[in-house]
């Protein structure tokens, strides 16, 4: 199950909080004791298990593509910025598209 | 520990699977050898480089921390910044860095022989490209996601960033001009393959309008109509070519084609992305990975001979495809699939601006590089398995071999590879074509290749529909290579010429984007147009010079990742970093000494500028190419001093590299490694 690390269940290892709210690993620790104190925790982010196959496949498949970005875009601009009504659907798509062919995204 | 020694024996028996199969590859001399010996071989030595030194690499020496936010978490914004799921990540990776380049570079290597281009893929990419796509993006996403020449500024100085960014320019100037001429020469005098190339330009704008109007944002469901619109365009090639009245209508020589290809070049730089660009980048994704896992399928299914000797006489420099010796010449034809600058740029681009974790920068870094090469050795199977006759036919430009087919045969039978006019008539007329000679480029031999290996998969009938499929298939992400890239060299100048005059580097001021759009184009449509008229082919030009800058960009991104880990107080691990930096350093330098002091016209480009410049003035020049001369001479002369320029250009980065290192392990001051601090993650399962 995915959740947050509180300060509270993180606080062994913790030395400060940094600017952000996020807490601060302990720099001090050897780089092996914080990959074995990491190796309990599975991180992961957009992954969504206990789905069928077939339908895991497609949700790739459509976040590969692009497919879905506009409903991840309201997904996360409900929780990031609820105040301000969401781009429309062609509005975000013109946009993504802007902003995706501004940079390197095709090489030799 | 049982799984352990589980473990330790599967990866024994891969190490010796990958030997002996690497063994019978160098090996074999005189018979044919079977296609899945170099499947075999790339995918143990893949396996085990990943498994061993990339894993190694990223524990002890990167010191990858799985615990630590990446620029995602932190900077999540939604748009640019966004945690993404690792196999999505690699997808988009994959998909930005993998081009042409892979599939011509080998096919034009492989006049060396099988076994060189084959050998330098694999040890090039595992030691050399895989390391640079991976350390580039580990240090770019410990950087909040800064481009490679943003991070040469912060960590070595300004001279880094500035080099860094104009080799960028140059390289994206040549790299378009010599793909341009890859589809201009597929398409010459054939109106099957041009009428297919044209219709993918209505079929990606149709596609952008379903997109952005009538169904916005979904991207499956045009792409879907785009593909068989696509398929329907490539048997609808077939129906022009035997229209007589219509067929006229796409039958080009090469200049006009150039012509064309320069006016959409510019088309395409100025119409806004959602109409052309967007769309086609859609449908090209989806044929290259379509196209490519079809091809390993068809490769392991037939097991198709490698008929191409193991190495050819043309090692010793005499080679009708391009000129130059076995050492550097292969090690900067083969750039792509081996070790490209290029991806520098996409490791410090998008990517790590993605990455939900940094335990995925070795399956993302490496393991994109990787399957990048796979996809460069299955280029070097399609070419090899053609008769040596036959992939010398294709691809030996008329000013080698003579323009009258009978000459051409003859010239490449006495150099021990038999073929016949009739042997090239038939295989034309399968593919559909009028002739198949002097197609120089690497597009129509591959082609060739793939047609017969999916036509022995899938049955002979459709030899002419698999060929022209492949040239649709090569040209419609050439095409996006080089809408994109003129997209981003009209950006790049825009921001230089801003420095000069404020508005010019507005990038939404139309005059501003034509001006800066238009000279784009033309310096890719100068070397287009040269290359086009040019009667040794023009390939013979201008895939060296861009080798030959794409692995200059490689060092100078090897260079940052060295004078990192120099500041990072990892010394003793910097050779990961600096052995193939040293490796590119030698090649390229020697191949621009080469290119520069040769007295061979087919490689010197001086030589040749001056041997030209004698006939002219001795008057032994027919009408036709003294008139084409005096342009040729000059552009002999300008891509010598364009050598010259990226070599200055690497030393001046190299140096100010091991100025920074010297100073720092004498404890002088030196830029501070620019890395944001740890912040503990906190996208966590329990």
């Amino acid at each position: 199950m995915s959740k947050k690390l509180t300060k509270k269940n993180a606080n062994d290892s913790l030395t400060a909080i940094s600017d952000s709210g996020l807490p601060v690993f302990e720099t001090t620790l050897d780089i092996d004791q914080r990959i074995a104190q990491s190796a309990t925790l599975n991180i992961n982010a957009t992954c969504v298990e206990h789905l069928p196959l077939w339908s895991y496949i497609w949700r790739v498949i459509r976040e590969l593509s692009g497919d879905d970005a506009y409903e991840r875009y309201i997904a996360q601009h409900a929780t990031s910025d609820p105040d301000t009504p969401p781009l429309a659907r062609k509005d975000f798509f013109l946009y993504q598209q802007q902003q995706k062919w501004s940079g390197i995204q095709r090489c030799c | 520990m049982k799984n352990s020694l589980v473990a330790i024996f599967a990866w024994i028996a891969v190490a010796v699977l990958g030997s002996a199969a690497l063994g019978g590859i160098a090996l074999n001399r005189g018979e044919s050898i079977n296609a899945l010996w170099f499947i075999t071989a790339a995918l143990c030595v893949y396996a085990i480089a990943y498994r061993f030194y990339a894993t190694w690499i990223t524990t002890k020496v990167l010191l990858i921390d799985p615990t630590r936010a990446t620029p995602a978490e932190r900077l999540d914004n939604g748009r640019d910044y966004v945690p993404t799921n690792r196999w999505i990540v690699f997808g988009h990776h994959f998909a930005a860095i993998a081009g042409p380049g892979p599939l011509v570079g080998p096919t034009l290597a492989a006049q060396f022989g099988y076994l060189p281009g084959t050998l330098w893929i694999l040890f090039g990419a595992v030691l050399g490209g895989c390391v640079q796509d991976m350390v580039t993006l580990f240090y770019s996403t410990r950087r909040n996601g800064r481009s490679l020449g943003q991070m040469a500024r912060d960590e070595l100085g300004a001279i880094g960033g500035i080099a860094a960014l104009i080799t960028t320019l140059f390289i994206m100037i040549i790299l378009i001009a010599v793909l341009g001429l890859v589809v201009v020469n597929a398409m010459k005098h054939s109106p099957w393959a041009t009428s297919t190339v044209a219709a993918t330009i209505p079929i990606a704008m149709l596609v952008g309008l379903y997109m952005r109007t009538i169904r916005p944002g979904r991207v499956l469901e045009g792409s879907l109509l785009g593909v068989i619109l696509l398929l329907l365009a490539v048997a609808g090639g077939g129906w022009i070519e035997h229209q007589p009245g219509l067929r006229e209508l796409f039958d080009h020589p090469g200049l006009p084609l150039a012509w064309m290809v320069i006016a959409y070049g510019f088309a395409a730089a100025i119409l806004p992305v959602w109409l052309l660009l967007a769309p086609r980048d859609y449908l090209s994704t989806y044929m290259k990975l379509g196209t490519v896992i079809l091809l390993m399928l068809a490769i392991v299914w037939m097991q198709p001979s490698v008929k191409m000797p193991a190495l050819t006489q043309f090692v010793d420099g005499t080679g009708p495809i391009f000129g130059g010796k076995l050492f550097p010449f292969v090690f900067i034809t083969i750039a792509c699939g081996a070790i490209s600058g290029f991806h520098a740029l996409i490791s410090s681009g998008t990517t790590p601006k993605l990455l939900s974790n940094e335990r995925d920068i070795r399956m993302i870094g490496f393991g994109g590089m990787a399957l990048e090469s796979f996809v460069a050795i299955m280029a070097i199977i399609a070419a090899t398995v053609l008769d040596p006759g036959v992939f010398f036919a294709i691809n030996s430009p008329a000013g080698v071999v003579g323009k009258e087919a009978a000459d051409a045969v003859a010239k490449i039978s006495s150099w021990g590879f038999p073929v016949t006019v009739e042997q090239m008539n038939l295989l034309a007329q399968q593919m559909g074509e009028a002739t198949l000679f002097a197609r120089t480029g690497g597009a129509p031999s591959l082609a060739v290749g793939m047609a017969s290996i999916f036509g022995s998969a899938f049955g002979q009938g459709m030899l002419a529909m698999w060929y022209h499929f492949a040239i649709m298939f090569e040209a419609i992400f050439i095409l996006t290579t080089l809408d994109a890239g003129t997209r981003v060299g009209r950006f790049m100048l825009q921001d230089m010429l801003g420095n000069i005059w404020k508005p010019l580097g507005r990038t939404s001021w139309y005059p501003s984007v034509l001006l800066s759009s238009g000279i784009i184009v033309a310096a890719w449509g100068y070397f287009l147009y040269i290359g086009v008229i040019d009667p040794n082919g023009g390939v013979n030009i201008l895939w060296p010079l861009f080798g030959i800058s794409n692995q200059i960009l490689a060092a100078i991104a090897l260079c940052v990742a060295t004078g990192i880990l120099v500041k990072s107080d990892k010394l003793k691990y910097a050779w990961i970093t600096a052995l193939p930096l040293v490796w590119l350093i030698i090649v390229t330098s020697s191949a621009v000494w080469e290119k520069i002091t040769s007295t061979d016209v087919r490689i010197g480009f001086l030589a040749a500028a001056n041997d030209l410049a004698t006939k002219l003035a001795s008057g032994v020049l027919s009408p036709e190419n003294a008139a084409i001369a005096p342009h040729l001479i000059f552009n002999q002369r300008l891509d010598a001093v364009l050598s010259l320029f990226f070599i200055c250009m690497l030393w001046l980065i190299v140096f100010d590299m091991l100025r920074v290192c010297v100073r720092y392990l004498n404890g002088k001051p030196v830029p501070p490694l620019s890395e944001v601090p740890h912040q503990l993650t906190s996208m966590v399962k329990v």
